[in-house]
């Protein structure tokens, strides 16, 4: 599969690595220097620099024959234009994006986006069950 | 005000405007004149120094404090009740966000939207919003002198 990834923040270059380990081809897009360079130094020539919410950079990365982008940034309006540009402009089979703000999740779903991952919500769930677990044992104490 | 909407027996006409920037406040100014009302958004106080203050004064725009990105901030400032709704600030991802809560939750009747990026401009004019481009405007002017 060739896969474009939005971003290459902690999230970003996580999956990256995850694809690359399974022998999927990727393209990191991401428009700062420095995050470009350690992601080059680390896994080779993979990354575009640019702004993805421009149709020539991810023309550049090889949107038209992309078959997913995930888009990463913590910036809820970067991700749903580099969705719907891959979608719409080149075709794009299918777009994932982090939902930074949660109530924009309903939003990108009705826009397109297929799969849409709730950042706040999966933190929130993972902090309840921590805490739920604690306070169990606290009270298992007496 | 209302004089000028003898009609309308819920006031005049809202005008929700996202980013006070040099073409919100300008945008503001002339449909508060033309007899809007004009809320203007911005995420910085500062940005709303540059609306002149006898029109703030007088009600006929309205300043505030909130993300034009945000459904929550846009029901604040009663967005839901506007008949018109226009993104003007100067990132065209944070116009296209806000034009399309605008438009399929808010479901405002007329959504302008401000996109210098001429790609974007043609996919979203597909996806039902009304766009407008300062960059293929200035192109087409100096098109225009150049042939004249």
């Amino acid at each position: 599969m060739y896969v474009l990834i939005v971003g290459a923040g902690r999230v970003g270059s996580s999956i990256a690595r995850w694809l690359l380990a399974g022998d999927h081809e990727i393209t990191i897009i991401d428009n700062d220097p420095q995050r470009c360079s350690a992601i080059e130094d680390e896994l080779g020539g993979v990354v575009v620099m640019g702004d993805a919410t421009e149709a020539t950079i991810l023309a550049r990365a090889g949107a038209s024959r992309a078959d997913l982008l995930i888009a990463t940034t913590r910036r809820d309006d970067e991700n749903l234009v580099a969705c719907q540009l891959a979608k719409h402009r080149f075709g794009a089979q299918k777009v994932v994006a982090l939902v930074n703000v949660p109530e924009h999740v309903e939003l990108f779903a009705r826009l397109g986006i297929d799969v849409t991952v709730n950042v706040t919500e999966l933190l929130v769930d993972r902090i309840q069950e921590d805490l739920a677990g604690m306070m169990v044992e606290d009270v298992g104490g007496f | 005000m209302n004089a000028r909407f003898p009609g309308a027996g819920l006031g005049p006409t809202r005008v929700v405007i996202v980013g006070c920037g040099r073409t919100g406040a300008d945008i503001a100014v002339a449909l508060s004149e033309a007899g809007y009302l004009a809320l203007i958004l911005d995420t910085e106080m500062s940005a709303f120094d540059i609306l002149p203050s006898g029109l703030i004064e007088d009600g006929d725009i309205q300043p505030i404090l909130g993300d034009g990105t945000l459904e929550s901030d846009l029901r604040r400032a009663f967005a839901q009740d506007a008949s018109v709704f226009i993104a003007v600030s100067g990132n065209d991802a944070a116009n296209a966000l806000s034009a399309q809560i605008a438009h399929h939750v808010l479901h405002i009747p007329k959504v302008i939207c401000r996109l210098n990026d001429l790609v974007m401009k043609e996919m979203y004019e597909g996806l039902e919003l009304t766009t407008v481009s300062p960059t293929s405007l200035v192109r087409d002017l100096i098109i225009d002198a150049t042939n004249g």
